[in-house]
C-alpha cells in the first residue's frame, strides 16, 4: 500500500469498514510511514472532537408549538375530507339531471332545431375548455407542441448568452479550419443543464447508461424529495442531480443528448483556457528540479551536520513542491480529458404542461375562439330558455330530487359533527 | 421494528395526534438537532424540523413497516432542511462567514498565560474550530459528517436515510472528512494554532 493508499482508506479504516487484508496492508504501513502515522493522528483527532458535539435541548416552546401546527394540519385535512364527500354529493346530484336531460330529448323529441343549434355549440365549448370532443383534442395536442416548441426557444435565448455564444464560437473552431490552431491548448469545459421531466427515473437512468456507454464516469449523484406530496397517489415529486464527467470529445454530443430528455429550464456552458497556467506550472517545475539537482550536488560536498540537515530541510522543501505541483498538472489534465456536466433534474406532473398563451398569433387564435365561444354561448343560452320553458313539468321533477339530495348532504354533515 | 411502536403508528395513520407526540417525542431532540446542524441557525432549525415533522404526520399512512421508522423520518428531515437550503442558497452563504479576526486577538492573549491553561484554552479552541470547520463545508458533505461523525448513524443507516447506496456513503463519508481535515489545517496555520 502507497501513501496515497493510505490517505484514500484511512476514514474506512477508522470505521471499520475494511476487509481483513486491505486492514492488515493499513496497519503494516500505519508502522513504516511517519508521514501517513502523522495524517492518521491528525483524522483521529479531528473526529474526537467531532465526536465531542454537545446535544441541544430542544427550544422551550417547540412541543407546543408543534402541536398546534399539526392541529392545525389536522384541521385541514378533515375539512378536505369532508368538502370531497359534498363535492361527491353535489357530482352525483348533477349526474342525475344531466342524465334525465339526455333521457328527456331522447324521448320526448324537442323540437329540431334547437338541438341542432346545441349540438353545434357543444363541440367549440369542448374544444376551448374540456378537450374531450375528437376532433378539438388534435388541435389541442397541436397547440401544446407548438407552445412547447415556443418555450423552447425562448430558453435558449434566454440562458446565458455570453457563454452560449462562446461555446457556440469555439465549438465552430472545433469543427472548422482552425482546429489545429486550438489542437495544443488546454481547455477545461463544464456544462450545467436545468430539466424539468414527467418521468423522472427514465430521464436520470438514461443519462447515466449514456454516460456509460460514452467511457465517461458519475463523480456524485443524488436524488431527493421536493415539495408537497402529490394529492392523486401520494408520491412525492423528486428532484435529482448528477455531477458526470465525459471524455471531452464526447461533450457536446453528451450535452445534446441530455437536453433531449426533458425541457430544459436553463443552461450554462463554460469553457476555461488553462494552457498559459498550465504552461507556466510545466516551467516552475522544471526550475524547481534544476534546484533540486543542485541541492543534491551542494549536498554530497557538505562537511558538517549543520549544514546537512539545513540543504536536507531544503530539499524536501523544494521535493513537496515539486510533488504539489505535479499533482494540479495531473488535476487539469483530468480536468481537461474530461469535461464535466452538472445536470439538475426536476421531477414535474403532466398537468404543469398548461397551455400558455405567449405566442401571439395563438393569442389571436384564442381571442378568436373566445369571441365565437361566446356567441354561441349566448346563443346556447337563448335556446336553453326555450328549451327550460318547454320542459318545465320535468324540472319540477329534477329540483324534488335536488331538494331530497340536499337534505341528504346536510344529515351526513350533522352526523359526522 | 417495536411492536409498541408498530400500534403508535397505526394509531397516527387514523389521525391520532396523542400516539403521534408519543411516538415521535423519541426522535425530536435528534432531529432537532440534525437541522441545527446541517442550518446552522436554531430558527430555521425549528421551522423545518417541524415542517419535517407534519409531512411525517401527513404521510405516515403510507409508512410501510419496510425500513426502520426512524431512518424513514430523519430521511423526511434532512431532505426537508435540504430542500430549505437549495430554495435560500444566497442567504444561506451570508451566513457562511467565520468570525476569524475574534480567533486573531484571543490568540495573543493566549501567549501571555502560563503553559497548562495555555493547552487548556488551545485545545478548547481546536474544537470550535473544527465545528467552524464543519459549518464551512459543502452541504453534502457536512450533511455526510454530521450523520457520521456528530449523530453517529452507521454507515446501512445513512446510505437508508440519503437514499444512496453504500459505496456512495463510503466515499462521500471519506470524502467529507478529508475535505475536513483540509479546512482544519487551513484554518490552523492562518492561526498558527496546532493540535493538542
Ligand atoms: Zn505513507
Amino acid at each position: 500500500m502507497d501513501c496515497r493508499d493510505f490517505d484514500e482508506k484511512i476514514s474506512l479504516y477508522i470505521d471499520n469498514q475494511l476487509d481483513n487484508i486491505e486492514k492488515k496492508e493499513f496497519e503494516l504501513h500505519l508502522l513504516e510511514c511517519d508521514e501517513c502515522r502523522k495524517e492518521y493522528d491528525e483524522m483521529i483527532k479531528i473526529l474526537k472532537f467531532t465526536g465531542e458535539t454537545e446535544e441541544e435541548e430542544l427550544p422551550e416552546n417547540y412541543k407546543l408549538s408543534l402541536r398546534s401546527k399539526l392541529e392545525k394540519e389536522k384541521k385541514k385535512e378533515k375539512s378536505k375530507v369532508l368538502n370531497w364527500r359534498v363535492l361527491s354529493t353535489v357530482a352525483a346530484a348533477l349526474f342525475v339531471v344531466v342524465v334525465s336531460y339526455g333521457f328527456i330529448i331522447n324521448n320526448f323529441g324537442i323540437n329540431n332545431i334547437n338541438q341542432q343549434s346545441m349540438d353545434d355549440a357543444a363541440p367549440e365549448i369542448g374544444k376551448d375548455y374540456s378537450g374531450d370532443v375528437g376532433n378539438s383534442q388534435e388541435q389541442m395536442n397541436k397547440s401544446m407542441k407548438f407552445t412547447a416548441k415556443a418555450k423552447d426557444s425562448q430558453n435558449m435565448t434566454l440562458t446565458s448568452d455570453k457563454d452560449l455564444a462562446n461555446g457556440e464560437f469555439t465549438e465552430s473552431l472545433r469543427n472548422g479550419d482552425l482546429s489545429i490552431e486550438n489542437a495544443g491548448k488546454k481547455i477545461i469545459k463544464s456544462g450545467q443543464i436545468n430539466l424539468e421531466s414527467t418521468e423522472f427515473d427514465v430521464t436520470y437512468d438514461s443519462i447515466i447508461n449514456n454516460v456509460k456507454n460514452n467511457n465517461g464516469y458519475i463523480e456524485s449523484s443524488g436524488t431527493s424529495f421536493y415539495g408537497h406530496i402529490k394529492a392523486d397517489d401520494g408520491e412525492q415529486l423528486r428532484s435529482g442531480n448528477v455531477f458526470l464527467r465525459v471524455p471531452e470529445e464526447k461533450f457536446y454530443s453528451t450535452l445534446d443528448f441530455i437536453k433531449s430528455l426533458g425541457e430544459v429550464k436553463s443552461q450554462q456552458l463554460n469553457e476555461r483556457d488553462i494552457s498559459e497556467s498550465y504552461l507556466d506550472t510545466e516551467n516552475y517545475i522544471k526550475n524547481l528540479e534544476v534546484q533540486e539537482k543542485r541541492l543534491r550536488e551542494i549536498l554530497e560536498k557538505a562537511n558538517n551536520v549543520d549544514e546537512i540537515l539545513r540543504v536536507e530541510n531544503e530539499l524536501r522543501r523544494v521535493r513537496t513542491e515539486i510533488d504539489n505541483n505535479n499533482q494540479t498538472l495531473k488535476n487539469w489534465d483530468s480536468l481537461v480529458n474530461y469535461s464535466s456536466i452538472t445536470v439538475n433534474i426536476l421531477e414535474v406532473k403532466d398537468e404543469n404542461q398548461v397551455i400558455k398563451l405567449d405566442d401571439e398569433g395563438l393569442l389571436l387564435k384564442g381571442k378568436k375562439g373566445f369571441i365565437s365561444t361566446i356567441n354561441k354561448l349566448i346563443n346556447f343560452v337563448e335556446n336553453t330558455l326555450v328549451f327550460l320553458m318547454t320542459i318545465a313539468p320535468v324540472l319540477i321533477i329534477i329540483a324534488i330530487i335536488l331538494i331530497l339530495a340536499l337534505i341528504f348532504i346536510r344529515r351526513h354533515l350533522k352526523q359526522k359533527q | 421494528m417495536a411492536d409498541n411502536e408498530r400500534k403508535l403508528i397505526k394509531k397516527c395513520a387514523k389521525g391520532d395526534l396523542d400516539a403521534f407526540e408519543d411516538l415521535i417525542s423519541k426522535y425530536e431532540k435528534k432531529a432537532y438537532n440534525i437541522a441545527l446542524k446541517i442550518l446552522k441557525n436554531p430558527e430555521d432549525a425549528m421551522d423545518i424540523s417541524q415542517e419535517a415533522f407534519i409531512k411525517v404526520y401527513k404521510s405516515i399512512k403510507k409508512f410501510k413497516f419496510q425500513s426502520s421508522f426512524s431512518t424513514w423520518l430523519y430521511r423526511i428531515v434532512t431532505n426537508t432542511c435540504m430542500d430549505f437550503l437549495r430554495k435560500n442558497k444566497l442567504q444561506v452563504y451570508s451566513l457562511d462567514n467565520p468570525i476569524k479576526t475574534d480567533d486573531g486577538e484571543i490568540e495573543r492573549e493566549v501567549k501571555d498565560n502560563s503553559n497548562s491553561t495555555e493547552e487548556m484554552y488551545e485545545k478548547k479552541m481546536t474544537k470550535e474550530l473544527v465545528h467552524q470547520s464543519i459549518d464551512k463545508l459543502d452541504e453534502i458533505h457536512r450533511v455526510a459528517i454530521i450523520l457520521r461523525d456528530i449523530e453517529g448513524f452507521s454507515y446501512q443507516e445513512i446510505s437508508e436515510i440519503l437514499g444512496c447506496t453504500m459505496g456512495t456513503v463510503k466515499s462521500r463519508i471519506s470524502r467529507a472528512r478529508s475535505s475536513l481535515k483540509e479546512i482544519i489545517l487551513e484554518e490552523m496555520e492562518q492561526n498558527d494554532i496546532s493540535i493538542v
